[in-house]
């Protein structure tokens, strides 16, 4: 069984995606249960946010494909990158998806699609040039693992609730100001209090999932192409990591006494806590752990 | 941040830990200690030479170690020792290291280097006597690194070695000379 390690389901994460799951659920309750006991009639709101969402969510990959100037191509005009997606999905068991290019130079890489069988996976012209084959490869790979998670449909869910308590603020806000008679004001302050309290802390709970997506994402796809290093040697290149290892020769620096100079920076947390993806340092590091127990 | 795990550390500072370490190179790489190290001094003035008189003097009478002093285009000397035993190789380094430590030239220690080969190619491990921490050095062409192969290597070792874990202090050492 040793072996196998580095395919052990990282029990980490799932617990962690449970227990955000679980303090959303709780939340959302919390707030409708305060919402019926104060007995305010905002079902049609609560309606058109929902409605709001789920025609996001059912025009998901028009939208995006229509926002990023993404455009579908055929096994003729990029044989390699269609290559590439057919045998991963074969051996994902994943339908073939939609295979999009955007003429760009940045290199960048997403999935998009309501299921398994609409997805689109779309690739920059500046990614296939800047990577290799394989790296290519680790790059589809963890885009097909967002799909076969789906990550699009559980980001929306998780949206919902949030976006509600969001309409629920300004609702309740004007309510207060407007028409409403003086003793019901309390009442919707304390509404109003909960709905930003909802909103913020789930606003900061789906950047969570999300971050933790990405690592499973990251995961899976490794799983998928059995080389961790290759995603991970992507992702180096993708965000410069690669430029920030110094080629200055030791001695060279030594002169200047730079080891003196530079100092160490920390403390970024706060911008952790607002931000979808992990740190790629983390996302990298990992990667070459998983890498690491294979050998 | 809530969700943050502190991460284990080797807390074995010193430049034996890499004998242990050897061994999982070995293993899990398949990569062999070619024979050759190095300790990498900026040449000063003064009772230097005799200091490096000593060094030689040291490494003279050890019998299992051959050697040869060279000098780089940067003025440092490189004390480059020959033998089939890593020990050896890092109970010598570490001896004539403290030799110039003792006489007050430590800010005159560049590194000590240990030269590896592996299918991918050659590889370095540096200690910087000053951190007292290793980093991996694998040049690939002229001018370029491996830095995914320096990675793995790293992830591999980062639990029995003292590795400088801020990659931007990752300095090379280019034409090693062995």
């Amino acid at each position: 069984m040793q072996r196998y390690e580095w395919k052990r389901r990282d029990m980490g994460i799932t617990m962690r995606l449970m227990l955000c799951f679980t303090v959303l659920a709780v939340l959302y309750f919390v707030f409708l249960s305060v919402l019926a006991y104060l007995g305010v009639g905002m079902i049609p709101l609560i309606f058109l946010g929902a409605f709001f969402i789920i025609m996001q969510y059912l025009f998901s990959d028009r939208i995006v494909l229509w926002s990023t100037g993404a455009k579908i191509v055929s096994e003729h005009e990029y044989p390699r990158l269609h290559a590439i997606v057919d045998r991963l999905v074969v051996r994902a068991g994943l339908p073939k998806p939609r295979v999009a290019v955007m003429y760009t130079d940045v290199p960048n890489a997403f999935a998009t699609g309501k299921g398994k069988r609409s997805s689109v996976v779309a690739v920059t012209t500046g990614l296939m040039r800047l990577l290799n084959d394989e790296e290519l490869e680790g790059v589809i790979a963890h885009e097909l693992a967002h799909i076969k998670n789906r990550d699009v449909l559980a980001i929306t869910l998780a949206s919902i609730f949030s976006t509600i308590a969001w309409y629920m603020m300004h609702y309740g806000w004007y309510g207060v100001y407007g028409y409403r008679s003086r003793d019901q004001a309390g009442g919707l302050i304390l509404a109003i209090i909960i709905a930003a309290i909802t909103w913020f802390v789930s606003f900061l709970i789906i950047r969570a999932i999300s971050r933790y997506r990405e690592y499973i994402a990251d995961r899976d796809g490794a799983l998928l192409t059995g080389k961790p290093s290759r995603l991970a040697s992507a992702l180096m290149k993708i965000s410069g990591t690669m430029k920030r290892i110094p080629s200055r020769d030791l001695r060279e620096v030594e002169s200047m006494n730079a080891f003196f100079i530079i100092p160490a920076l920390s403390g970024d947390t706060l911008s952790r806590l607002f931000s979808t993806h992990p740190p790629v340092e983390e996302r990298i590091r990992r990667l070459m752990d998983m890498e690491a127990s294979m050998y | 941040m809530i969700f943050r795990r502190s991460k284990g550390r080797s807390d074995d500072t010193s430049l034996f830990a890499l004998t242990q370490a050897y061994i999982t190179l070995d293993v899990k790489l398949g990569a062999r200690f070619t024979g050759n190290a190095a300790l990498c001094v900026k040449e000063a003035s003064g009772i230097f030479s005799s200091v490096l008189d000593y060094a030689k003097g040291f490494l003279d009478v050890s019998s299992d170690i051959s050697y040869r002093v060279e000098r780089d285009r940067y003025g440092y000397i490189w004390f480059i020792i020959s033998t089939d035993m890593i020990e050896s190789a890092v109970v010598a380094l570490d001896a004539i290291a403290d030799t110039f430590i003792d006489h007050g030239f430590k800010g005159q220690i560049l590194a000590s280097v240990f030269a590896f080969a592996e299918k991918r190619g050659r590889f370095y491990l540096i200690y910087n006597h000053r951190s007292n921490r290793f980093y991996p050095f694998m040049p690939s062409s002229a001018g370029a690194r491996d830095v995914e192969s320096e990675f793995l290597i790293y992830s591999l070792l980062k639990h029995e070695l003292a590795f400088e874990n801020d990659k931007t202090k990752w300095y090379p050492i280019w034409d090693i000379p062995f």
